[in-house]
């Protein structure tokens, strides 16, 4: 089981400070809310977590049974969705998943996250003609596709219908079996997933 | 967590594969390559013509594979950005893979050039190629080399803020020593010399040294 630590971390771009000094530890079952108005650095926590931005101080790792993993073992166990990032467009539905399969080393994907995701019938659709609601299952498909220990997600509810809450829903529980999960939002329905909610901006 | 089964060499062919698919749908880099090759094409034969010399009529080949190249193959990177697919690119497969799936796209993008550049080229100018093995060799390895360091100069490009700046600064000086040798060994091909077998190799030993510089380097740039 793979656990998420933040040590005194901080983050600044130019003399703009958005958090300092953050210490925290995020343990399987567990899932995180990262709360806060826009520009606060939820997004950046959890871009930090990724490892798609170094920290300005402290330190971000994961770690199993006490080891902290590498770089590629690190890629392996986190699953990340984000507002800023998009499918392939030009891709249909299936060939976005069966990319993102092999570049993991997956023989094939999981069929319950395309069934728990409401994507069976979508599969051959390109996902230019997709709705932006159908895109953020997609995103969410191709976050959970390797069953990651670790999830992030990022605004998870944006755009999506109430069928599309309750696959979040549904995509919250199933990961609190398998690892933990931080979220950043705001959306009420979104809070009320967190066993922690952090304020990042004060 | 799901165990991953495949090594980078399965990764990389996932890469070229979808890079394959989603030009064939787009059409993008080679309506760019290919658009730029045939202006520069007619334009160099109305201007210099069958009347060059061998080493002016190679140059004039490298110069228009060259800049063609550089329209196209620079986007490597930069579409993964624009088209907000690069993060979960950097997330989901390795650094190694990535480079060599991209690299080997740039290499059958420019073989495809080459397919319609090279006879276009041969009318046009009215050449007359006297060791087509020579040739084809030279294509082939130049091909390699140019696709190995563009591919780089694109990751470096796609993550730079001043993306054109940085591309010409860094990819010009590293391709001089490969456009020296090609348009060597291509006037060899044209007039016949057997000389131009030892260009080949130097080409050859480039995109060596060029693809093994880069794939040292690649993770670092990929993930900065």
């Amino acid at each position: 089981m793979v656990s998420v630590i933040l040590h005194e971390v901080g983050q600044r771009f130019g003399r703009r400070v958005l958090f300092s000094g953050l210490s925290l530890r995020v343990e399987p079952g567990e899932v995180v809310v990262v709360a806060g108005l826009n520009g606060a650095g939820k997004s950046t926590l959890l871009r930090l977590i990724a490892g798609l931005l170094r920290p300005s101080t402290g330190e971000v790792w994961l770690e199993r049974a006490g080891q902290r993993l590498d770089a590629e073992q690190r890629r392996a166990s986190l699953g990340y969705l984000s507002p800023d990032t998009l499918p392939y467009r030009a891709l249909t539905v299936r060939e976005n998943l069966d990319f993102y399969s092999r570049v993991r080393g997956l023989p094939r994907w999981d069929a319950a996250v395309v069934e728990l995701l409401g994507l069976a019938d979508r599969l051959e659709q390109p996902v230019a003609e997709l709705s932006s609601g159908y895109v953020q299952r997609v995103k969410l498909a191709v976050a959970m596709l390797h069953q990651p220990a670790v999830l992030l997600l990022d605004e998870p509810g944006i755009t999506l219908d109430e069928a599309g809450h309750q696959q979040v829903a549904a995509v919250v529980a199933e990961q609190r079996q398998r690892g933990c999960l931080l979220l950043a939002a705001n959306d009420p329905r979104d809070l009320a997933y967190g066993t922690t909610i952090i304020r990042v901006g004060g | 967590m799901a165990q991953p089964s495949s090594g980078w060499a399965a990764e990389a062919a996932a890469v070229l594969r979808k890079d394959l698919r989603v030009e064939l749908r787009t059409r993008y880099a080679l309506t760019a390559v290919g658009q730029f090759a045939v202006t520069c094409l007619v334009a160099v034969s109305f201007t210099a013509g069958p009347q060059a010399q061998s080493a002016v009529q190679a140059a004039l080949l490298w110069l228009v594979l060259l800049f063609a190249a550089l329209s196209g193959l620079a986007r490597s990177f930069v579409a993964e950005e624009d088209g907000r697919t690069g993060e979960t690119l950097r997330l989901a497969a390795g650094a190694t893979a990535v480079y060599l799936g991209k690299c080997a796209f740039n290499v059958l993008l420019l073989l495809a050039l080459c397919g319609v550049l090279v006879p276009g080229y041969q009318v046009l100018m009215d050449v007359v190629w006297r060791d087509p093995a020579l040739l084809l060799a030279t294509l082939l390895t130049g091909s390699i080399g140019l696709a190995a360091v563009l591919t780089f100069t694109s990751a470096l490009v796609a993550r730079a803020q001043m993306r054109g700046a940085v591309g010409a600064v860094v990819a010009f000086p590293l391709l001089i020593p490969l456009l020296v040798m090609a348009v060597a060994a291509t006037t060899a091909a044209l007039d016949g010399s057997l000389q131009g077998w030892y260009h080949v190799r130097g080409l050859a030993a480039f995109a060596g040294i060029m693809l093994t510089v880069a794939l040292l380097l690649f993770e670092v740039v990929w993930n900065a």
